[in-house]
C-alpha cells in the first residue's frame, strides 16, 4: 500500500547573484506502509534537500518548483470520520487532495503543514544526539512536541504519553525527569526517537542518522531504530551516504547523483543487479571488510554544478559509456528487467526496477567492464 | 625563451593572485557599503579630512583673524569689545558664519582649524594602539597558558588598573603639555583592550589544522604567528583602530576641557573649556554648539566606520 | 616490554604515555585535589619499519590522533621516548629538528582547515620548500611544486598553482595537501583520517594515490583511521587501540579475518556488511567507551567484555559471572542505588536490586528473554552459584544503606576477576599476544578461553 508517492518533484534554491541550484529534479519514487526506503548518494545528490522538502523544512530560499509528494494521510478537515477523503475535499481545486485520498504536502500552507508535521511523518535529525536541550529535561522536550503539533493534548496527558514512549522504547519512564547529560548516548538516541514517535506518526525520515558515528555506536543507533519500527509499526525513510548501513537496513532503495533520481529498486536487486553507471561506480569503490585483494576505482571528475545544469544527463560527464543521445537530454526511467529481456526501451513503472540510462542494452558489458579500473579512465567515447 | 615564458607567466600569476585578492576587497566593500552608518561615516570623515588638510580653504579667515580688525591687530572700542562674543554675522559687521569668541576669533575659523588636532589625536592614538596592543596579543595568544601569556597579561592587568587622570596629570607634568603626550597617555590604556581581544582569537585560530601543519612542514613560530595567524587577525584589529581612535578623541575633548590640553594648538575640546571658564556658556550658543557637535560626529565616524568593518570581519548571516 | 633496535626499524616508540591537564590549577590547590589528567595515550611500545604501512584504528577517543600527533613531535610524551631513525625526537637540537621536520610529515583529516584559506596552493605547498631551504631560487622551487602536484594527479598543474583552496573540490584540496607533504621528499608520513571528510567515490582516488606513492618513493606510513574496511585496504599491519592502550597488534589480515581480543571481535561485528542478504549480529558489547580521565582498573576493557574471565574456583556459568561484574561495576559508578527501589511493588527491596543490577545492556538478540532495562531480569534465569547469589544479596543490602565500599569489597572478596586487578601485558610486537588475560601466559585456565 502506498504511503508516499514522489511525483515529478523538483526543488530549487535562489540565489541572490548567481543562478539557480537545482538541487533535486524530476524525482520519482514511492515508499510503501510499513518498508524501510533508502535514499542514498553523496554529498550534494540532492537527497537531504529531497527529504526536508517533503516537511517542508527547506532553507528560506528552498521551494518546491514543480511536481508533488503524494501521501496517504489527510488533514483532519478534510477527512470524513472513516479516514476516507470527503467529497467536496476532492472537488475543491483549492484543496490538494486528489481522486484516490492522497493529499500533496507540496501544497499544503504553512499553517497546514504545522499540523501535518509530526503528526504523519516526523524527522530524526542529523546529530540527533545532541538534539537534546541541556537546559530542560528530556520528558518536558518531548511534551513541548506532543503539545504543538497536538495542542488539544492537556499537560497531563503529554506528560503521561512522553513517560508511556520512553517505555517503549526501552527508557524507564522515571528518567523522563533527568536531563540530557545524565543519559548515555545510546540513551540519547532513543529519546530522540521517542520525540519523533510523540504523536503517533505514520513515517519517520532519519536524515544521516549515522554518519560521523563510531561503529558500536552506530550499530546501537541502528539497533534503536530496529526497535523503533518493531515496536511502533511505522514506516521508515533513511537518507545516507553510507551504503552498507542502507544494505543492512533498507527494503528499498534510491540512488541518487547530481539531484536525479539515477536507479530504484529493491536493495537486493540494487546490489546483486546494479544496472545504472552510476550505481556501479560506486559499488567498485566502496571499500569492504570482507574483500581483499581488488583495487578500488574512484570515479575521475567531480559531481556537476547544480546551478544552471545543461540538460544532459548529470553523469554524463563521467561515465564511461556515454553517447551522444546521452548529452542531449536526461535519460527517462527504462525498466531494468526489461531491458535484460531485450527491450531497453520499455518505460518503467513505480515499482519495478529501473535505470535512468540510454545504454542499458549493453548492461552485461557495462557490470564487466566496471570492475575494470581502466574503463574509468578512458575518455568518454564521444566528446560534446 | 623559457626565462621570457616564465616571466610572462610570473607576471599573470601576480596579476591573478592580486585579481582574487582584489575581489576580495570589492566583495569587503560591498559588505561595507551594505551598513548605511559605515558610508556616512566615512563621508563624514572625508569632510573632516578635507578640513584637515586644507583649512585655508575651508576656513572664512585665516586663522589670527579678529572681528572688526580682521588680521592686521589694532584696537578695538569699547563697544566691540562688549559684543563679544558676537553671534553670526554675515558681511555686516563681518563675515563670521558661526559668529565669534570672547576674544574675537572666528568660531568656524576655529573650528576648521581644529580638525587637524582631532584627526592627528585619532589616527594617532588609534594606530599607536594597534602596533602596541595587536603584536602583544598574538604572542600572548599564541604561547597561551605559558609563562609569556602570564607575564603579558599581569602587566596588562597592572596597567589596567592605574588610574588615568592622575596618570595623564603625572606624564604632562614630566614631559610637558604637548598633544603627543596626551596621545601618549591614551594609549597607555587603550592597548590592553586590543591585545585582550587579538589574544583572544589568536588563541582561536591556533587551534586551526593548518597552524599543525606549518609546525608540521618546520615553520618557525614566528613565521607561523605573522604569515598564518596575523592575516586573520587584521580585520578585527581595524575594528578596534576605529574604536580607539574615536574614544581617544573624545578623551582628548575632555581633558581639555578640564584644562589639560596643548594651549598652543587649536582643539575642539579647548574651544569648550575656554567658553565654561569664561562664562558663556548659557549665552553664546554659537560658540558652544559647533565644537560639540564637531567631536560628536568626528566620533561617531570613527565608531560608524568601526560597526560597518566589524561586519566585515565577522559576517554573521 | 621494550624491543632492542633492530636492523630495518624506522620508529621506536617506547613506553609513550600522553596525560593532559596534569597542571595544578589555583583551584586543585586550594581545595587539596589532586588533577586528574586526561590518559589519552598510555604505555605505548611500537616498532615500525621502514617500507611498513602500519595502521592504527579505534574509535573515538582511543588515542590514536594523540599518538599520530606524537609521532610527528606536535606533542612532547608524558613519558617514555620515540626514536626516528636512532634518533630520540623528544630531545633534540634545532638541527636535528630541521632534519626530522625535513623527512617526516603528516596528512590531517579535514581538507578545507589544512590549507590556510588566503594562501593559494602554490604558496601552500612551496612553504616547507622555503623553510627548509630547499631548492635553488624561486624558480626551482616553483618546479618542485609542479613536480609534486602532477605526482598527485593535479593536471595540468599550472593551472592549480594560484588557486586558493576554497575554489577546489574536497578530493583536489586533500591531493594539494598531500603534495604539500610530498614536496620535501619526506620518508615517514603519518595519515590522520586521510579519507574520512571526503565522498564516498573520491576516497579510493586519493588511497589508489597514496598505496602508488608509497610504491614509488619506498615510504613508511602510519595510517590513522576509525573505518575498518579502509584500515583493510590500506595496510598490512594494524594496532587496535581502546582508552589509550594498544590492546591487539598484528598482520592486518590476520586481525580482521581473526581478532582475538573481544573488542576487536566486537569492533568487527559492528561493521555492517554490504551483502544485503547477509545478517549480522549486533556487537555483544555493553555500555559505551568510559572516560579517558577515570578509566577502569585493570583491563580497561572488562566492564564492557562478553568474554570476562571468572577465578579459577566459579561453579556458574560465564554469562552469570559477567553480570556479577555488571553489578558490581554499575556499583563503582554509583549507577544503581537505593533511589532505583520502588517500595511498593511486593518483590524484596534487595531482589529489586539484584534485578536490575543483573540485567546486560546489550542488544536484544544477546539478552535472555523477558529480561528488560527497565524491569531487570528474572533472578531464577540467572544461574548463579548460591555463595555468589550470598555475596550479591549481602553487597546490595549494602547498598541500600548507602555503604557502596563495603558493597564492592564483599563481592571482591571472592568474586575478583583477574580482569580487573591486572592490566594485561601490552602487546609492542606483531607476534606478540593480545592485551587479554584469555592469551597471556599467566592465565592458564585455556578451556576457558573457549567458553562463551
Amino acid at each position: 500500500m502506498t504511503l508516499l508517492e514522489i511525483n515529478d518533484l523538483s526543488v530549487t534554491y535562489r540565489m541572490d547573484d548567481s543562478p539557480d541550484v537545482r538541487a533535486v529534479e524530476d524525482a520519482n519514487f514511492v515508499v510503501d506502509r510499513g518498508e524501510t526506503f533508502g535514499l542514498v548518494g553523496e554529498s550534494g545528490c540532492g537527497k537531504t534537500t529531497l527529504g526536508k522538502s517533503i516537511l517542508a523544512l527547506l532553507d528560506d530560499n528552498g521551494e518546491v518548483e514543480s511536481g508533488e509528494a503524494w501521501f496517504d494521510g489527510l488533514l483532519p478537515e478534510w477527512e470524513d470520520g472513516t479516514g476516507a477523503a470527503t467529497r467536496e475535499a476532492i472537488e475543491d481545486p483549492d484543496v490538494p487532495v486528489r481522486s484516490d485520498g492522497m493529499m500533496d504536502l507540496t501544497a499544503l500552507t504553512t499553517r497546514e503543514m504545522r499540523r501535518f508535521r509530526w503528526n504523519q511523518i516526523s524527522l530524526i535529525p542529523q546529530g540527533s544526539m545532541n538534539a537534546l536541550n541541556p537546559v530542560y529535561k528530556v520528558g518536558d522536550q518531548i511534551v513541548e512536541a506532543i503539545r504543538l503539533h497536538e495542542p488539544e493534548t492537556t499537560e497531563e496527558e503529554a506528560h503521561e504519553r512522553a513517560r508511556e514512549l520512553l517505555e517503549r522504547i526501552g527508557i524507564d519512564r522515571e528518567r523522563a525527569d533527568d536531563y540530557a547529560h545524565e543519559f548515555s548516548g545510546g540513551m540519547k538516541q532513543r529519546a530522540v526517537i521517542a520525540m519523533a514517535m510523540a504523536c503517533d506518526p505514520e513515517m519517520v525520515i532519519a536524515d544521516e542518522p549515522t554518519t560521523a558515528l563510531d561503529v558500536i555506536t552506530q550499530d546501537r543507533v541502528l539497533d534503536a531504530i530496529g526497535d523503533m519500527q518493531d515496536e511502533f509499526d511505522v514506516s521508515l525513510m533513511m537518507i545516507s551516504h553510507d551504503i552498507s548501513v542502507m544494505a543492512e537496513t533498507c527494503d528499498r532503495l534510491a540512488v541518487m547523483y547530481g539531484g536525479r533520481v539515477m536507479e530504484v529498486g529493491t536493495t537486493v536487486e540494487i546490489f546483486e543487479d546494479p544496472a545504472n553507471p552510476y550505481t556501479l561506480g560506486l559499488q567498485n569503490s566502496f571499500p569492504s571488510i570482507e574483500e581483499t585483494g581488488h583495487r578500488l576505482l574512484s570515479i575521475p571528475g567531480t559531481p556537476p554544478t547544480l546551478q544552471d545544469p545543461d540538460d544532459a544527463c548529470r553523469f554524463a560527464e563521467r561515465c564511461p559509456w556515454a553517447v551522444q543521445q546521452c548529452y542531449e537530454g536526461h535519460p527517462p526511467n527504462f525498466d531494468v528487467e526489461a531491458a535484460k529481456a531485450g527491450n531497453p526501451n520499455r518505460e518503467a513503472d513505480m515499482r519495478t526496477h529501473r535505470s535512468a540510462c540510454y545504454r542499458l542494452d549493453m548492461l552485461e558489458t557495462m557490470r564487466q567492464e566496471a570492475t575494470e579500473e581502466d574503463t574509468w579512465h578512458q575518455e568518454p567515447q564521444t566528446v560534446r | 625563451m623559457a626565462s621570457q615564458q616564465e616571466e610572462l607567466s610570473w607576471v599573470d600569476a601576480a596579476k591573478r593572485r592580486w585579481g582574487y585578492r582584489y575581489e576580495r576587497f570589492q566583495r569587503g566593500w560591498d559588505q561595507f557599503t551594505t551598513h548605511r552608518l559605515g558610508v556616512v561615516g566615512i563621508l563624514i570623515l572625508v569632510v573632516f579630512m578635507l578640513w584637515a588638510l586644507f583649512p585655508s580653504v575651508f576656513a572664512p579667515h585665516p586663522v589670527n583673524w579678529k572681528a572688526f580688525v580682521g588680521t592686521e591687530g589694532g584696537y578695538l572700542t569699547a563697544e566691540q569689545i562688549r559684543s563679544m562674543p558676537h553671534p553670526p554675522a554675515f558681511g555686516d559687521p563681518f563675515f563670521a558664519p558661526l559668529g565669534t569668541n570672547y576674544n574675537g576669533y572666528g568660531i568656524l575659523t576655529e573650528l576648521v582649524y581644529s580638525a587637524r588636532t582631532a584627526l592627528y589625536i585619532g589616527f594617532a592614538a588609534g594606530v599607536l594602539s594597534s602596533l602596541v596592543g595587536v603584536p602583544l596579543g598574538l604572542i600572548s595568544g599564541y604561547y597561551g597558558d605559558t609563562w609569556i601569556d602570564e607575564t603579558i597579561q599581569r602587566i596588562a592587568d597592572i596597567m589596567y588598573s592605574l588610574p588615568f587622570l592622575p596618570l595623564v596629570v603625572v606624564l604632562v607634568a614630566i614631559r610637558g603639555i604637548t598633544t603627543t603626550n596626551i596621545i601618549l597617555a591614551i594609549v597607555v590604556k587603550s592597548w590592553i583592550n586590543n591585545c585582550i581581544v587579538i589574544r583572544g582569537e589568536t588563541l582561536s585560530l591556533r587551534e586551526n589544522a593548518y597552524v599543525d601543519s606549518a609546525k608540521v612542514s618546520g615553520a618557525s613560530d614566528t613565521r607561523i604567528v605573522f604569515r598564518h595567524i596575523l592575516p586573520h587577525v587584521l580585520p578585527l584589529s581595524f575594528v578596534y583602530l576605529a574604536q580607539d581612535a574615536a574614544a581617544a578623541i573624545l578623551t582628548q575633548a575632555g581633558l581639555a576641557y578640564l584644562g589639560l590640553a596643548d594651549f598652543t594648538a587649536h582643539s575642539w575640546g579647548l574651544m569648550l573649556q575656554q567658553i565654561q571658564s569664561q562664562g558663556y556658556v548659557f549665552s553664546a550658543w554659537w560658540w558652544l554648539i559647533p565644537p560639540g557637535i564637531a567631536i560628536t560626529l568626528v566620533a561617531a565616524a570613527f565608531y560608524f566606520i568601526g560597526f560597518s568593518m566589524e561586519d566585515v570581519a565577522n559576517p554573521q548571516r | 616490554m621494550a624491543s632492542g633496535a633492530t636492523d630495518g626499524s624506522l620508529v621506536e616508540i617506547d613506553g609513550v604515555s600522553k596525560y593532559f591537564d596534569t597542571a595544578v590549577s589555583v583551584t586543585d590547590r586550594l581545595f587539596r585535589r589532586d588533577p586528574v589528567p586526561v590518559r589519552a595515550v598510555e604505555d605505548v611500545s611500537l616498532t615500525i619499519e621502514e617500507g611498513d604501512i602500519v595502521g592504527i584504528a579505534g574509535e573515538s577517543g582511543c588515542g590514536k590522533t594523540t599518538l599520530g600527533n606524537l609521532l610527528v613531535n606536535l606533542y612532547d610524551p608524558t613519558e617514555g621516548t620515540i626514536t626516528f631513525d636512532g634518533m630520540d625526537i623528544t630531545r633534540m637540537s634545532s638541527e636535528e629538528e630541521s632534519a626530522f621536520r625535513r623527512r617526516v610529515q603528516m596528512i590531517f583529516q579535514d581538507p578545507f582547515e589544512s590549507l590556510n584559506p588566503r594562501k593559494t596552493v602554490l604558496d601552500s605547498v612551496v612553504e616547507p620548500l622555503r623553510i627548509n631551504g630547499i631548492g635553488d631560487g624561486w624558480s626551482d622551487r616553483r618546479q618542485r611544486v609542479i613536480e609534486a602536484l602532477e605526482d598527485v594527479e593535479l593536471a595540468p598543474a599550472e593551472r592549480y598553482l594560484d588557486k586558493f583552496p576554497g575554489e577546489l573540490s574536497g578530493g583536489e584540496r586533500q591531493r594539494v595537501a598531500i603534495a604539500r607533504a610530498l614536496v620535501i621528499n619526506p620518508d615517514f608520513i603519518v595519515a590522520d583520517e586521510p579519507v574520512s571528510m571526503l565522498d564516498v567515490s573520491i576516497r579510493a582516488g586519493v588511497l589508489n594515490l597514496m598505496k602508488d606513492l608509497q610504491d614509488e618513493y619506498g615510504l613508511t606510513y602510519v595510517f590513522i583511521s576509525h573505518d575498518l574496511s579502509l584500515i583493510r585496504y590500506m595496510t598490512e599491519k594494524t594496532a587496535i587501540m581502546y582508552l589509550g592502550d594498544v590492546i591487539e597488534y598484528g598482520p592486518t589480515d590476520e586481525i580482521v579475518e581473526s581478532p582475538k581480543h573481544p573488542y576487536t571481535q566486537s569492533l568487527f561485528e559492528a561493521v555492517p556488511k554490504v551483502d544485503p542478504t547477509l545478517d549480522r549480529q549486533r556487537a555483544n558489547v555493553t555500555g559505551e567507551v568510559p572516560s579517558a580521565r577515570d578509566p577502569p582498573a585493570g583491563c580497561k576493557f572488562h566492564p564492557r567484555c562478553p568474554k570476562i574471565i571468572p577465578p579459577d574456583d566459579w561453579t556458574g556459568s560465564q554469562d552469570a559471572y559477567r553480570r556479577l561484574y555488571q553489578f558490581r561495576y554499575s556499583l563503582i559508578q554509583r549507577d544503581l542505588g537505593p533511589e532505583d527501589v520502588d517500595p511498593d511493588t511486593r518483590a524484596s527491596e534487595v531482589d529489586q536490586l539484584l534485578s536490575r543490577g543483573l540485567v546486560l545492556d546489550v542488544p536484544e538478540e544477546h539478552r535472555k528473554s523477558g529480561e528488560d532495562l527497565r524491569e531487570g531480569v528474572d533472578l531464577d534465569a540467572v544461574d548463579l552459584p548460591p555463595e555468589a547469589e550470598e555475596a550479591l544479596r549481602d553487597a546490595a543490602r549494602n547498598v541500600l544503606g548507602g555503604d557502596y565500599e563495603a558493597a564492592i569489597e564483599r563481592v571482591d572478596r571472592d568474586f575478583e576477576s583477574i580482569c580487573s586487578s591486572t592490566h594485561p601485558t601490552v602487546p609492542t610486537m606483531p607476534e606478540d599476544p593480545p592485551a587479554c588475560h584469555l592469551y597471556l601466559e599467566e592465565t592458564a585456565e585455556a578451556p576457558l578461553a573457549e567458553q562463551s
